[in-house]
């Protein structure tokens, strides 16, 4: 099964802060828990993980041991580094929260019954076009689940501005938007089912434009 | 700016053997093995009494009650908990004493019953309302103290006030927040020594570095540029 | 339109952070607060903030140089000395 691992910049671990081996070199359980005996754990993600853990890098990485799937994550005794994926940097994660604003934005219209705020998001195809809907003054006569839909929309907008302007802030701004988009579609259809589906969805989207 | 290990590590490991060596030195009246107990204790101690009493001639009086009372007791000590967990006892009970004396005159607010707070760990209004589509999340973020420079964050001000907040806080809150994160002690340490579970320990720890960290908070923003 | 999503909020989150650092939450729920933590940027900042401040209370405790008892102490002592049977 192929294991990836996000990491912050200089490969540190993001809640152990523990900085991972060159690539090649194992780090064991114990060391990675940053102490805590009970953390005598290596974590890891499968693919359809990967929206869960977002961080600035990605690595493909090799378990060893008894490797078990818990929580939404992958546990091992030990693991290593063996690649970083390139493709994932500041550009890749502000197109990745661009593209869950766009499904936002979609969610947006679920639920817009017509009128010009739907017309004017319908024809907004961007982060900037929307956040400019969002913020224009035809939205204030909205009802309040219409109001709260564009809310979801205006916010991932604004967060791939920030990402964009502000490339160290990108993982963060990937990683809401993931989930907003997420949140956006379960209140548009009223399913909670729909959170899953939308998380297949942001996998793909990743899987294929990362090449993994 | 390194960021610390998440975990806190337990405190020093209690040191059987030294205890024994030093419980029997002062069975037979050696005055070096009453300095040494005074230079590992004594600081940790008068802390403690201020936790209980404000003030610090009061505190300085129930440790010097406190070291008598050891002495008296010694010949009685089994050795069935460590010796710090059977000297923090004997503290307490003369503290609690002495403060139930002193509180004739003391503030209202350093009453019994201010531990029975039911308010969140952060003021409800740091957070959006229910109604509001982020509700439960934060409306004005903390501020990134990762930026405050370093000799700032660590500095004496800085631990002023935090003496300060420590003093401010319910006296149970105040006996486990400074057993555990200023005296180093381990859960399983405090739990003995003040005879609760490791839960309502938690809670109380909870509840006292929530407090502690809103008041550096406060201090932290008044420095901040507009 | 009613959908809660299922995830915890900041306002939860503060008030489990404590056992988090203690190391008593349960796999699942740890994992729940670690992924709160990745989207949340003030979450993460009031991690920051409590394991300062618990640092910061460590360092109170820092050991003073060491201190001779006081005469009044040690004349403490020594009557309770002189009192012990040989």
């Amino acid at each position: 099964m192929n294991a990836y691992k996000f990491l912050r910049e200089g490969r540190v671990g993001p809640f152990s802060v523990v900085r991972w081996p060159a690539p090649g070199e194992w780090l064991a359980g114990a060391a990675a828990g940053g102490g805590r005996a009970c953390e005598a754990q290596v974590h890891a993600c499968r693919v359809e993980d990967l929206p869960d853990w977002m961080d600035a890098e990605l690595w493909r990485v090799e378990l060893d041991g008894d490797v078990r799937v818990d929580c939404g994550k992958l546990v091992a005794q030990r693991g290593r580094l063996v690649e970083r994926v390139t493709a994932w940097d500041a550009a890749f994660m502000a197109a990745f929260a661009e593209a869950c604003t766009l499904r936002a934005r979609d969610a947006a219209l679920v639920v817009l019954a017509g009128g010009r705020a739907r017309a004017a998001l319908a024809g907004a195809g961007d982060a900037r076009q929307i956040a400019a809907v969002a913020a224009d003054g035809l939205v204030d006569g909205l009802g309040p689940d219409a109001a709260r839909a564009v809310g979801y929309a205006g916010d991932a907008a604004r967060h791939v501005l920030g990402a964009r302007a502000q490339p160290a802030t990108a993982p963060t701004h990937a990683a809401v938007n993931g989930f907003v988009a997420a949140h956006a579609a379960a209140f548009a259809h009223d399913d909670l089912t729909a959170v899953e589906r939308e998380r297949a969805w942001q996998v793909a989207w990743i899987a294929r434009h990362a090449g993994l | 700016m390194p960021v610390p290990p998440l975990a806190i590590t337990a405190g020093r490991r209690p040191d059987n053997e030294g205890e024994r060596a030093l419980v029997a030195a002062l069975r037979r009246g050696d005055e070096a093995a009453f300095v040494e107990l005074v230079a590992q204790h004594g600081a940790s101690l008068l802390r403690l009494a201020r936790t209980f009493v404000r003030d610090r001639a009061v505190a300085e009086e129930v440790v010097q009650e406190t070291w008598l009372a050891v002495l008296d007791g010694i010949d009685r000590f089994e050795g069935r908990s460590s010796l710090k967990t059977w000297i923090f006892q004997i503290l307490s009970n003369r503290a609690k004493t002495r403060a139930v004396r002193e509180r004739r005159s003391a503030p209202f607010s350093s009453l019994a019953g201010a531990d029975e707070d039911d308010e969140g760990a952060v003021d409800a209004d740091r957070f959006r309302p229910e109604s509001h589509r982020w509700g439960g999340h934060w409306a004005a973020a903390p501020a990134d103290w990762s930026l405050l420079p370093e000799e700032r964050l660590l500095g004496r001000e800085t631990l002023a006030h935090a003496h300060a907040a420590i003093e401010t806080l319910p006296p149970r809150q105040a006996e486990v927040l400074v057993l555990r994160d200023v005296e180093g002690w381990s859960p399983d340490e405090v739990c003995a020594a003040l005879q609760i579970s490791d839960g309502n320990q938690r809670i109380l720890l909870h509840r006292a570095r929530s407090k502690v960290r809103a008041a550096l908070e406060v201090y932290f923003a008044q420095g901040a540029t507009p | 339109m009613s959908a809660d999503v299922e995830h915890l909020t900041c306002q939860q989150f503060v008030e489990v952070l404590t056992d988090y650092l203690e190391g008593a939450l349960e796999p699942g729920e740890r994992a729940e607060l670690e992924r709160h933590l990745v989207i949340c940027r003030g979450c993460s900042n009031y991690t920051e903030q409590m394991r300062s401040t618990i640092g910061l209370l460590s360092r109170l405790g820092d050991p003073p140089a060491a201190e001779p008892p006081s005469g009044a102490l040690l004349a403490m002592f020594r009557a309770w000395q002189a009192e012990r049977p040989a």
